[in-house]
């Protein structure tokens, strides 16, 4: 039996790889620029990290990234199990020294890589705001003024603090998540659900 | 390159003459949905739109539409094949077949039979069907209400660890986690197992684990699927129109043409 695995290319696959190796799958990375690797009886892919879920979601059995992409993406997979790394928080931020809350925050122009995530946090209060999609170095929209605040991922706090910006309001807490494709749950039901036994052990 | 749209309507005109050629066999006859329908909170997908004073839906699901109808009085085969649309336009082609006014579970093994008989025709043999209840799901959610919700997520997503933190009593998350895992030919739930046995085809099992689906659905469903392709080929399952006992299934049409390809 094959299993392929789509792994996130960036800065969680050292950790992605470490954890696999402990619950017996060792992960090879691919030669020169290649995106495909094979080991064992696994099959593994590197795509961009946010679209794990989509390849997950369109046939490769298994895939690793972040909570937040899920969230953001909302392919239809299976999250079955939260994994002990990639911990982050995803947070409301603004310039400093103007701090205010996320309730009055209407008409608001709020930039972020997570349009549908800060859509859903801001209809659930009530709250009209006006949000700018942007695809990286999201503090630069809040230091510049062509955005209010940001909706983005914090993990030590070091960028906030460099970019002079705070954080107002804690959205959500962020981990790694391992993703099942549905039809994998079913055809490949034993080595799923053993995996997942042995990843909550390890938890 | 354009997408060649004849090679694509001849592929697709060959699986869907296949198809109706089992259902008019057994029986039914083709019902041409309307494209647009009056907006309704019942009806499932379909694009919104208004000119001005309504609300209407562009392409909504077929079944749902039925069921908002509610004009059945006695028993009818029908099949149709219609493109669903959702709210971003994403188009999915799909031939469903009902029966509406049914008997109970001889309505579920006829509909599991055809979609045996339409699969071999068109010489698709490596696939399964799984049968589920939402009734069981019930029993438990009916048990839990303040915590439904979280219930009903870690469903959707399969994590039972959303459910381990929950504050319910530990026998219901033992009754949650065996729902969870349950795959075989025989559970607990007679209905199921009488089905499976009925039907009596190695390709059909019992997963209690796998309900995700349109909330008309009021007890047995189906997935339809095969161990080569990650998508499911079809899904459907037991509803009421005009408290008329009615069960279905839709195939994907651009699935199984996939698999042809």
């Amino acid at each position: 039996m094959r299993i392929s695995i789509a792994l996130p290319s960036g800065r969680l696959l050292k950790d992605t790889k470490a954890f696999l190796e402990e619950v017996g799958i060792k992960v090879k990375e691919p030669d020169s620029r290649e995106l495909i690797s094979s080991l064992d009886s696994y099959t593994f892919y590197f795509p961009r990290v946010f679209d794990v879920p989509v390849y997950v979601e369109n046939g490769v059995d298994l895939g690793i990234c972040g909570s937040d992409i899920v969230l953001e993406r909302k392919n239809e997979v299976y999250v079955p199990v939260d994994l002990p790394f990639g911990k982050c928080r995803m947070s409301l931020i603004v310039p400093k020294g103007k701090k205010i809350s996320p309730e009055k925050m209407e008409g608001f122009k709020i930039a972020t890589k997570y349009p549908e995530i800060t859509q859903d946090f801001f209809l659930e209060k009530g709250i009209k705001v006006k949000i700018l999609k942007l695809n990286g170095a999201v503090e630069l929209a809040a230091k510049v003024g062509i955005a209010d605040a940001i909706v983005d991922i914090v993990d030590t706090g070091n960028t906030l603090r460099a970019n002079d910006l705070e954080e107002v309001y804690k959205i959500m807490d962020i981990s790694a998540v391992l993703l099942v494709n549905r039809i994998t749950q079913k055809t490949k039901f034993d080595f799923v659900n053993n995996l997942i036994t042995k990843i909550r052990k390890i938890k | 390159m354009k997408k060649d749209i004849f090679a694509e309507s001849k592929n697709l005109s060959y699986i869907v003459n296949k198809m109706r050629k089992v259902l008019i066999e057994n029986g039914c006859y083709e019902l041409f949905p309307p494209s647009v329908a009056q907006y309704s909170e019942n009806l499932k997908k379909g694009m919104k739109f208004s000119d001005g004073k309504n609300f209407y839906l562009l392409k909504p699901d077929v079944t749902s539409w039925l069921i908002e109808m509610d004009k059945v009085e006695e028993k009818q085969k029908i099949y149709y094949v219609s493109e669903v649309l959702d709210e971003n336009l994403n188009s999915t082609w799909q031939l469903g077949y009902e029966i509406l006014d049914g008997e109970r579970l001889k309505a579920e093994e006829e509909i599991i039979r055809l979609a045996i008989e339409i699969l071999t025709d068109l010489e698709i043999h490596s696939f399964f069907i799984d049968v589920s209840s939402i009734k069981v799901w019930q029993n438990v959610l009916n048990k839990v209400t303040n915590y439904k919700q979280d219930i009903i997520k870690a469903i959707e997503v399969h994590n039972f660890g959303l459910i381990e933190g929950l504050d319910i009593d530990q026998e219901i998350k033992n009754e949650i986690s065996e729902l969870f895992n349950f795959r075989g030919k025989e559970s607990n739930i007679d209905r199921l197992n009488s089905l499976v046995k009925a039907i009596n085809d190695n390709r059909i099992y019992i997963d209690l684990g796998t309900i995700k689906y349109m909330d008309y659905y009021e007890d047995i469903v189906f997935e339809v699927y095969a161990p080569d392709n990650g998508h499911l080929l079809g899904n459907g399952g037991q509803y009421r129109i005009n408290n008329k006992y009615a069960c279905g299934l839709a195939f994907n049409l651009d699935v199984i043409k996939e698999m042809k390809r």
